[in-house]
């Protein structure tokens, strides 16, 4: 007789949003839970973990790997893993509506591993991005999965309609010159 | 309502011996497995970036690539690090390559590995199977360079001849007996759910 554990692999993710005013936390402004994984997200991860070819050299499926985040002022009202892209994506700078999870505004830059089975992504909007046009109510957050070879994306950072891999529905942040916004999306495995 | 607020990876693994390409009554071996600490760690670092740049650099590009074999067994856990009791596929091999990938649906992924008559039987007799492990690697020819070099915990490519690699996939199952007229069919279904 064999004892079985742990025959399903749970992966635990968590988002995590706030505004920050100097540095310092903005009361009421926290917004933490679950997410949604879409179906493309986890498309996506099934096609990451394996080989198309083994051979002389291997060929991978996807070499997309968690690359951007973007935000939106609207949300869908179902969130269900059908959702395919932000309701209505904002730009950052008022070109693109992507940002990398790996900025010198974060801390630490790029992704940490909190441990070896435990990875978080993270991305700080300085003072003027998002609201570089005016204040804007933030209320859905996406992440994305791309790669950057030789200058070239695969997805399409000027467009506002590029697929979610996780989506993230929440309560209305403003997000005003005066504040920093900080999101965190984590996974552990 | 449901949806999926955490991802679940559930992975199943159907083996078979066949004789002449006929199952072979009684063989079948079925169910769930373990998804290793090592697998985790894999996962955790293939979904990231570890650079940005003009050309994104990855923390690793492992992805499951073979499978391997034993004649023990133990405790389905997330810290089995290696097979109890592997058995040489080849005169030289603990590890084979997977023969191919599918996708039965767009969110499973599903590896084979067929042993053939001569595997693990290669010197005749009969040789008890009763654990099967799927490793992640990349091809040992583009091993070289700083593949996984800032990764804590990983190691370069794996060394198909000696039998202690960490599996990032465990299963043990029922014991069946090999011989040199059977060959043995795995079937390896992870699905995100």
């Amino acid at each position: 007789m064999h004892v079985h554990a742990d025959s399903t692999l749970s992966v635990q993710s968590l988002f995590r949003a706030c505004l920050k005013k100097d540095g310092v936390a903005v009361p009421g402004s926290e917004r933490v839970g679950h997410n949604v994984m879409t179906n493309f997200g986890a498309e996506w991860l099934a096609e990451l973990i394996v080989w198309q070819t083994i051979g002389v050299s291997d060929v991978p499926f996807t070499n997309r790997r968690v690359r951007w985040i973007g935000v939106g002022d609207d949300s869908h009202a179902l969130v269900t893993e059908s959702i395919q892209t932000l309701k209505s994506a904002v730009t950052i700078d008022g070109t693109l509506y992507l940002a990398t999870v790996d900025d010198s505004l974060s801390t630490p830059t790029g992704p940490e591993f909190v441990s070896p089975v435990w990875v978080r992504f993270a991305r700080t909007f300085d003072y003027g991005e998002i609201s570089h046009s005016g204040d804007v109510v933030i209320k859905e957050a996406g992440l994305y999965a791309d790669y950057r070879e030789g200058g070239v994306y695969g997805l399409y950072p000027t467009n506002p309609l590029n697929p979610v891999i996780a989506y993230k529905a929440f309560d209305g942040l403003l997000k005003s010159s005066a504040f920093t916004l900080e999101l965190e999306w984590s996974f552990k495995f | 309502m449901l949806f999926r607020d955490d991802i679940h990876v559930q992975s199943n693994v159907f083996l078979c011996m066949r004789e002449r390409g006929k199952l072979v009554p009684g063989s079948t071996r079925e169910g769930h497995n373990v998804f290793t600490n090592t697998g985790r760690n894999l996962l955790s670092k293939l979904i990231a970036w570890k650079t940005l740049g003009s050309t994104d650099l990855a923390f690793t590009e492992k992805r499951l690539r073979w499978m391997g074999m034993g004649s023990g067994t133990q405790l389905e856990v997330a810290n089995v690090s290696q097979l109890n009791s592997p058995v040489l596929i080849t005169p030289s091999r603990y590890l084979v390559e997977i023969q191919s990938t599918e996708h039965p649906t767009s969110t499973t992924a599903r590896i084979i590995c067929i042993f053939g008559v001569s595997d693990i039987t290669f010197s005749q007799g009969v040789v008890e199977l009763s654990e099967v492990g799927a490793y992640a690697d990349v091809n040992p020819a583009d091993s070289a360079g700083d593949e996984d070099s800032a990764a804590p915990g990983f190691t370069t490519a794996l060394d198909p001849s000696i039998g202690t690699n960490a599996p990032s996939a465990y299963k043990a199952f029922e014991p069946i007996n090999k011989t040199a007229d059977y060959t043995i069919e795995v079937r390896w279904d992870f699905r995100i759910v």
